[in-house]
């Protein structure tokens, strides 16, 4: 690399990282989100207070005469393994509040107690001894409706999360004795689908939510991460190049350094300032308690690969976006022009059902091999670990052609668009730009 | 000693020709004027040879070679756009400058500020651009220009904002970098500045080349013309008794200092009304055959589109 695409990187990446705006930000977003999770945490709290512990108990007044009650208890709940780690990892995390009782009631069930009449079961709910009554009136049958005490209206009330149980309770009493209880028992649950996914080998294999989920959690992550640094970098990046239209400095920088080495050096020390801030969110630990709470362990080969798309994508939609804006007047219109750039980057987003239901299929084929969709495309092929390696080393290498293809022609335009003051150029000048300069 | 040779140089935007055709040659040790007014091309041919722009057709070389951007460590260039980074610190914009140069090591800052101090400006290093006036911005800037010893040196516009010691100062400058042989290209508008400080110059109007070379001769052959297309001849300055607006082939007298300038007939040569004065007894203590100026040449240039007389190349 060049030594002034170095010096010019350096001046960026230190004129960056001394800017308020990035201590700031840097420092202040782990700072805010903690405010924030205090905020909502004490917000659940101060809810919490009026509502107290779930009872796990439904007093029931049936007034219609069509409920049985066995004295056990109704769970509707099904959790896959996986996820009731995940559950209850964060009810740990929350323990105390009202969302974990909630999450705790949920998988435990709840019992149903009958009440003679309305005003013994009110005087139980007063009482906290039951957390919700339920009113079956005597027309039931023709009208199905029942009718709920709660305690309140808070979203972790029991007589929310109580309505399932209570159904299933309702299903069980009207069919008993005209279905058998296995049957009962699909009607409640009529299809429990295992699905089965081809393997590379041929085999069929189930795979579950939390497997998805679990290998889209990096890709997603990296493309989350693209589109904020591509956002802020190139944002950061036009406010600079603007500045140095607008006052001048930018003539002198050309008789110095070429166009292609200036724009590198920019979106490196831009890049590098990125990466730095990315470093400090994740030993401030931001980063890795999310990741704990949800219990992804992180595939290495995964994370070297989406790093690899990223660092190029950043680099193919830093350069685009730059030589596009420098092209406006001003910073305004500048980050106008550069816009388009970052919808392009997201352009796949509408077909990702369905590259992640046919990773090797033909659109997300075609995305893959088109430069300004390919990044985003091939971290989601990567993350269902389908996409075969000669694919991904194929359009790495297109991605870092493009790159190098992308800085030769935004250099010819970005060096003669600075140097126009005041001017907006027609398209056809523009064209002629990149033919000649 | 450095050379830069353009050689036919063209440049055109959205179909309008800034440069056309242009040729000229400068060398070490000389201070070349490019001139020209506002909008005839000047900023174009300085890019060109600074490799911001490339032209068209035609060829820049520097000591032969093409001017690419391998060149750009031996040109020192202050444009006439001048910029420096307001918010920030002196020193850091001009070791960052330096940098850019291809300067290296520890001591760009040391130079730096060494070269602050040349130009006064020494206790000014650590405090930020826009904390300085006008004047001082512009020093910082040449600072800047001449901060990694160029062979080349181009100044555009380099006494605009300064103020008469200022002005001083960058012209001793102009002519120590002239005595080490260093290859200086001026473009200003100040025909006092050009007379004053350049070898040769160039003159470009419309993108076309119209005066080329050096200042004495471009004056003594273009004299004539001038005059001519006045319908006018010399002007002499005289202070004496007598009335010297009364001799024959005077056609006009204006107060000139404590002086009189007066304007001759187009056949009445200078020494010629010198010898009438005397000989109708009037007393002189000054007299003074006015030269055409640049400047007049400059504007009669400008603002025509007759060819050049003979003996001026174009």
């Amino acid at each position: 690399m060049k030594g002034k695409t170095l010096v010019v990187a350096r001046r960026e990446f230190k004129s960056t990282v001394f800017r308020w705006g990035w201590i700031i930000g840097t420092f202040g977003m782990p700072v805010f989100v903690g405010l924030y999770a205090l905020v909502i945490s004490l917000i659940i709290s101060s809810s919490a207070a009026k509502n107290e512990k779930p009872t796990g108990k439904a007093g029931v007044v049936d007034l219609a005469g069509i409920v049985r009650f066995d004295g056990g208890r109704e769970t509707v709940v099904e959790v896959p393994d996986a996820a009731r780690r995940m559950i209850d990892a964060a009810g740990k995390l929350a323990s105390g509040s009202p969302g974990a009782g909630m999450i705790e009631s949920l998988l435990s069930g709840t019992e149903f107690v009958p009440f003679a009449d309305q005003e013994a079961a009110l005087a139980a709910l007063e009482r906290k001894e039951i957390g919700v009554v339920f009113v079956v009136p005597k027309d039931y049958i023709e009208t199905g409706k029942v009718t709920a005490y709660d305690q309140s209206s808070s979203v972790f009330s029991e007589g929310r999360h109580t309505k399932l149980p209570l159904r299933q309770l309702l299903v069980k009493s009207l069919t008993y004795g005209h279905l058998d209880p296995p049957i009962v028992a699909r009607v409640l649950d009529a299809a429990d689908v295992d699905v089965l996914v081809k393997n590379k080998d041929g085999s069929w294999a189930p795979r579950g939510l939390a497997d998805i989920v679990k290998r889209l959690v990096v890709p997603m992550g990296f493309t989350v991460l693209l589109l904020v640094a591509i956002l802020v970098g190139s944002g950061t990046m036009i406010q600079g190049v603007s500045e140095e239209k607008e006052n001048r400095v930018i003539e002198v920088i050309l008789s110095s350094v070429d166009a292609r080495s200036l724009l590198l050096g920019k979106l490196l020390g831009l890049g590098a300032a990125g990466l730095l801030q990315l470093g400090i969110w994740l030993t401030m630990a931001l980063v890795p308690v999310v990741l704990l709470v949800a219990g992804i362990a992180l595939s290495p080969f995964t994370v070297i690969v989406c790093l690899a798309y990223f660092v190029l994508a950043f680099l193919l939609f830093g350069t685009l976006i730059t030589a596009t804006g420098s092209i406006g007047t001003n910073a305004k219109d500048m980050q106008q022009y550069g816009m388009f750039w970052s919808i392009a980057c997201v352009a796949p987003m509408p077909f990702l059902e369905k590259i992640l239901s046919e990773p090797n299929g033909t659109a997300a084929r075609i995305l893959s091999y088109i430069p300004l969709t390919s990044p985003v495309t091939m971290m989601m092929r990567v993350g269902t670990g389908e996409a075969p390696l000669w694919e991904i080393a194929l359009t790495l290498v297109l991605l870092a052609v493009s790159v190098a293809v992308a800085l030769r022609f935004s250099a010819r335009l970005f060096r003669t668009a600075l140097l126009m003051y005041g001017k907006r150029p027609s398209i056809p000048e523009i064209f002629r730009w990149l033919r000649q300069a | 000693m450095p050379q830069l040779l353009v050689e036919d140089a063209v440049k055109a935007y959205d179909g309008k020709v800034a440069v056309d055709h242009v040729s000229f040659e400068v060398n070490g040790g000389e201070v070349f004027g490019l001139l020209g007014p506002n909008g005839a091309g000047k900023t174009t041919l300085i890019r060109m040879t600074m490799d911001i722009l490339r032209p068209d057709s035609g060829r820049i070389l520097l000591d032969g070679l093409p001017s690419t951007s391998a060149n750009h460590d031996r040109v020192g260039y202050l444009p006439e756009e001048r910029g420096l980074y307001r918010k920030q610190k002196v020193l850091d914009v001009l070791e960052y400058f330096g940098r850019l140069k291809g300067m290296k090591g520890g001591d760009v800052r040391r130079k730096a500020q060494a070269a602050l101090e040349s130009v006064d400006l020494g206790e000014w290093g650590k405090k930020r651009v826009d904390a300085l006036s006008k004047g001082m911005q512009q020093k910082v800037q040449i600072v800047g220009t001449l901060l990694h010893d160029p062979d080349i040196v181009v100044l555009d516009e380099p006494f605009s904002g300064l103020d008469p010691i200022n002005t001083r100062l960058v012209k001793d400058m102009i002519a120590r970098l002239k005595h080490a042989g260093k290859l200086i290209v001026l473009s200003t508008h100040q025909m006092d500045q050009v007379e004053e400080l350049c070898d040769r110059i160039v003159m470009i109007d419309r993108g076309k080349r119209v005066l080329y070379g050096t200042v004495r001769e471009i004056k003594r052959k273009y004299a004539p013309e001038l005059r001519q297309a006045a319908g006018r001849g010399n002007v002499v300055i005289v202070d004496g008794e007598g009335n010297f607006a009364g001799l024959a082939g005077v056609l006009e007298a204006r107060p000139s200092g404590p002086a009189t300038a007066l304007t001759l007939a187009p056949d009445l040569l200078p020494e010629r009304f010198l010898e009438q004065a005397i000989g109708a007894g009037m007393t002189i203590s000054h007299f003074e055959a006015s030269p055409t100026s640049l400047e007049e040449i400059f504007v009669h240039v400008a603002t025509r589109s007759a060819p050049a007389p003979a003996g001026v190349t174009r």
